[in-house]
């Protein structure tokens, strides 16, 4: 407003400048001061008029303008109701997906991690074979050589992340999922405790008992008080020092950890190849950089392999990963988000040549209008400026929608996300991803409307007005360019909807190698200063297996140390007395009643019984891989067999094998790693495991009953996770599920789209036409000549865009091939169906017209002329 | 103001003002004089349609304005040509010798 004003000062200084020097013009032709001040004023004319016609030349009547054409835009989507709906409906649909999409790679591949310094913090993982193809872990000797020789990163933190705590002797008690760490990790990842302090060096390495809080878990079960550092709390029934509490977003190795303690580390495992099972990290030292950080560890690896033949040495030398932590975080899911991202991409663009279609539409409807207007003097800036202010709320109104239907989706989708995806806990409509929906809208509909207005600027009077308006087309070629390049686009869509929905089916049809039906499970984990031997642990566990099989509707119950499809595994070699060779293997401990229970069937033997006990000749089971890939047509029974330990250590015992069990998928039903062997829990005890129960009705119904016989048991003893074994099954295939869903939805949609696109072009020509037909007609054709010429275009158009969607496909289906399950990119099914979908679906949208095209009328459309 | 004064058509002040400045700046008052100066007297410009057009020309870049001193030390804004009015000086002349030919024609006595 100040520039308004400045300028208006201007103007009534130039006048009076004007009437000044007039005035002394007059003057010195001769007249007197006063009579030359009036005259002057009296030939300039009324100056309050020409301030208000000047006025008009200012930019500010501009902005007004666009106000008006604003509130012209407005009227007109008003007076088009079915129109507006259809707009903004596609825009729903279309910026709705891709912003929840966005949203989610916003959140898991963009936000950055709230660590200072982000993307200098590094995780290392050892590689084998030179292959960066998994990220295993790092033993403890592996970690103190990296931290010993890594000049370019350091300090490098060691983390445990299975740790469990049980909180007991507070009120319920509780299972708290905890981590055990170095004292470096606060200094590489830069952040301090809210309240106390980190543990240090000397704790560390004394195994004190002291623990670390996240935030979530001080505010939940101590209300947010500070005075709780310093207090003891009974952990795994020893009390531990709350020594400080971390900020709220601290969240490593992930958000689901509750507390950190001290990592002890004995020094007999500083050894090389045992025990993987730590994450690393470091921090990039100042002024190096990531790479000079490779080029160490790939200097490293030579020597390692020297000095440790026996683990590194032969064809697997050790080499190292290394990565930021926010990419080791993300690695398994950027595949997946980015095809996502592209279908969502490609929907997008399907929804903004829908809109471009419908805008082109209303503008050939106008274009008589604009073309008087362009004859009147209208500026090729003022049409566009107008065509954008007819647009923008449009825009607007879009990206709301748009907004909505991706908030809705957020919240339908959450729970459908894996909770393992990195950052998924904040999901939401974050400030970028708002901006990127309004931005998208904004552009789609600004893009849109460029079309329509260019071909209006470039279309002369002659040429529109010369016509009858029934010969106004407005860009034919135009509008069935689009329609083909949608139908490309939906040949793509639906072709890779379909190789997921493929995946997903084929998916269904593979057995776990149990029965998932009927069986409710629970983890719980035994607190060991109460039951301190294994023989303890096991009569405990025995006792709770007894009260849990008299639960009335309970048919059989078993505990096993790691359940299958739960995330969690346990694994090593295995070798076979004379036999050579280590087979790599799920290492099982189960209690007598959990092959029941799980329903595993038995192959071969005997299952594990009450008299497989501590202190008789051990035994063990074996599944039906490892029989047949080491034992081949002999039988197995009487065979034995140890975990595989590296020479010069202590070995394990070998156990007998009694039996032959069937094979589980323990990791995914897409992928099958390892086979299993068993050792009786009683023989070979663990203190963490899973309770499982075969019920005789819905299994859900089980838990109170179950939890209450663990509860008058061990009144001390947490139970988590209670999840029936179907629950597991569907949480282990949630990330395909929505992929798959997502991937159909992106297929149907860009389908509906193509085929209101189509609609309109060819409905759109057929009424054009309706004069040739009238006199085809006339002359004598049938009325199925005029239909089958307006399918042909339909069938023209809907051919040359399945055409070029073909063609697409193919980098498409490279784009998914890690996504795919039982089907190639070759898939036969898909290649076949998608075209042959869009093609019917175009002749169905092209239906209409063509039979209201064969009930024209001749005379009544020669008359109408 | 005398019976045989013609008002300025409608369009082609612009070229007028244009044409003005093409002999160096000058302020308001002393365009519209110089206007009438060179039509013999015959051009009235009036002031009403004068200023709205300066300040129209200003706004699309055709003329650029600062504030001076006049040869009898009075203060004056004075205008001057661009180099986009300079372009748009020549696409207007040969538009309207195309226009005064054309209506010469049009205006011919018929045979």
């Amino acid at each position: 407003m100040k520039w308004i004003h400045r300028k208006e000062q201007d103007l009534r200084d130039e006048i009076r400048a004007h009437l000044e020097i007039e005035k002394r013009e007059r003057i010195a032709a001769g007249a007197t001061a006063e009579d030359a001040g009036r005259e002057a004023r009296l030939a300039f004319g009324n100056p309050q008029a020409i301030r208000e016609d000047v006025r008009e030349t200012w930019g500010w009547s501009a902005v007004e303008r666009f106000g008006q054409d604003l509130r012209f835009g407005l009227r007109m989507l008003r007076k088009a109701p079915g129109w507006t709906a259809a707009m903004v409906a596609t825009m729903a649909l279309g910026i709705g997906l891709g912003t929840a999409i966005f949203s989610a790679v916003y959140t898991v591949l963009l936000a950055p991690l709230p660590y200072p310094e982000p993307d200098r913090i590094l995780a290392l993982w050892p590689t084998a074979g030179g292959t960066a193809a998994g990220r295993f872990r790092v033993s403890a000797a592996l970690w103190k050589h990296w931290r010993e020789n890594l000049k370019h990163a350091g300090p490098v933190a060691l983390t445990r992340p299975v740790a469990n705590f049980n909180l007991t002797g507070m009120g319920a008690p509780e299972r708290l999922q905890g981590a055990r760490t170095t004292f470096e990790l606060t200094a590489v990842l830069a952040v301090t405790p809210l309240h106390g302090r980190y543990f240090t060096e000397q704790e560390q390495l004394a195994g004190a008992r002291v623990a670390l809080l996240s935030h979530a878990f001080w505010v939940r079960r101590f209300g947010a008080d500070a005075a709780v550092v310093g207090r003891k709390i009974p952990l795994n029934g020893e009390p531990h020092e709350v020594i400080g509490v971390m900020p709220p977003g601290y969240a490593y190795p992930d958000a689901s950890f509750e507390l950190w303690t001290p990592l002890y580390i004995p020094a007999g495992e500083f050894r090389h190849g045992v025990n993987h099972q730590y994450l690393a990290v470091a921090r990039l030292r100042p002024g190096a950089s990531i790479g000079q950080v490779r080029a160490e560890m790939a200097a490293m690896a030579p020597r390692l392999a020297r000095d440790h033949p026996d683990v590194y040495g032969g064809r697997q030398p050790v080499g190292a990963l290394v990565e930021t932590l926010a990419d080791s975080r993300s690695a398994a899911v950027r595949g997946a988000l980015l095809a996502l991202m592209g279908g969502a991409g490609c929907l997008m663009l399907t929804g903004c040549l829908n809109l471009a279609l419908l805008l082109v539409a209303r503008a050939a409807a106008r274009s008589r209008e604009i073309a008087v207007r362009v004859a009147l003097g209208a500026g090729r800036s003022r049409l566009l400026r107008q065509c954008m202010a007819e647009t923008l709320p449009l825009g607007l109104l879009g990206a709301m929608a748009g907004g909505l239907t991706a908030w809705a989706l957020l919240r339908i989708g959450r729970p459908w996300l894996p909770p393992d995806w990195p950052g998924v806990e904040t999901l939401g409509l974050h400030a970028p991803v708002l901006a990127f929906a309004v931005a998208a809208s904004l552009a789609t509909v600004i893009l849109a409307s460029l079309i329509p207005a260019r071909m209006a600027a470039r279309g002369g009077l002659n040429e529109v007005l010369g016509k009858s308006s029934r010969n106004v087309a407005g860009g034919v070629g135009a509008r069935e360019s689009m329609v083909v390049a949608q139908v490309a686009l939906a040949v793509v869509l639906v072709f890779g909807g379909l190789l997921l929905g493929r995946s997903m089916a084929a998916l269904a049809s593979v057995s776990p190698g149990f029965e998932a039906e009927g069986v409710l499970t629970m983890h719980l984990a035994v607190t060991r200063a109460k039951y301190a031997t294994d023989p303890q642990v096991a009569e405990y566990y025995s006792r709770m297996l007894t009260r849990v099989r008299s639960t009335p509707g309970v048919i059989d119950a078993g505990i096993v140390n790691r359940l299958p499809l739960s995330g969690l595994s346990q694994n090593g070699g295995a070798e076979f007395e004379g036999r050579d060779g280590v087979v790599y293997a799920d290492w099982r401990t189960a209690t007598p009643g959990y092959f029941e229970a799980m329903g595993i069937p038995l192959k071969q033997g005997r299952l594990f019984t009450g008299t497989d006990r501590d202190g008789v000749p051990p035994v063990g089971l074996i599944d039906e891989t490892i029989a047949r890939r080491v034992f081949g047509d002999e039988s197995p029974v009487g065979k034995r067999f140890r975990r595989s330990a590296p020479a010069g250590a202590q070995q394990d015992r070998w156990v007998e094998i009694v039996g032959v069990v069937g094979h589980v998928l323990s990791d995914s039903l897409e992928n099958d790693f390892r086979p299993q062997v068993y050792w009786p829990v009683s023989q070979s005890t663990q203190d963490r495991g899973a309770l499982v129960a075969r019920t005789a009705g819905p299994p859900a119904s089980y838990g109170a009953a179950i939890r209450e016989q663990i509860r008058q048991l061990d009144a001390d003893q947490p139970v988590y996770e209670v999840r029936t074994m179907r629950e597991w099954v569907a949480r282990s295939q949630r990330p395909r599920s929505l992929t798959t869903a997502l991937g159909s939805m992106f297929g149907v949609g860009a389908l509906a789209l193509a085929c209101l696109g189509i609609y309109g072009v060819i409905s759109f020509g057929a009424a054009r036409r309706l004069r040739e037909f009238g006199v085809r007609l006339a002359l004598g054709a049938g009325t199925g000549t005029v239909g089958r010429l307006v399918m042909g275009q339909a069938l023209r158009l809907s051919l040359a865009g399945v055409a070029i969607g073909l063609v697409l496909c193919w980098p498409a289906s490279l784009l998914l091939r890690t996504m795919l399950y039982g089907v190639t990119s070759r898939d036969l099914a898909a290649w076949l169906a998608a075209p042959v979908l869009l093609i019917g679906a175009s002749l169905l949208a092209g239906l209409g017209p063509a039979l209201r095209a064969a009930r024209t009328d001749p005379a009544e459309v020669l008359r109408a002329e | 103001m005398g019976r045989d004064k013609l008002e300025v058509l409608q369009g082609t002040l612009d070229l007028l003002v244009l044409r003005t400045l093409q002999w160096g700046p000058r302020h308001g008052h002393g365009i519209g004089q110089m206007i009438r100066a060179r039509s013999g007297e015959a051009l009235q410009v009036e002031h009403g349609s004068l200023y709205p057009a300066l300040h129209r020309l200003e706004r699309d870049g055709s003329i650029a304005s600062e504030w001076g001193v006049t040869s009898n030390n009075q203060r004056a804004k004075f205008y001057r040509l661009t180099d986009a009015g300079r372009k748009q000086l020549a696409a207007e002349e040969s538009k309207w010798k195309q226009f005064v030919k054309a209506m010469a024609r049009a205006m011919r006595p018929q045979e």
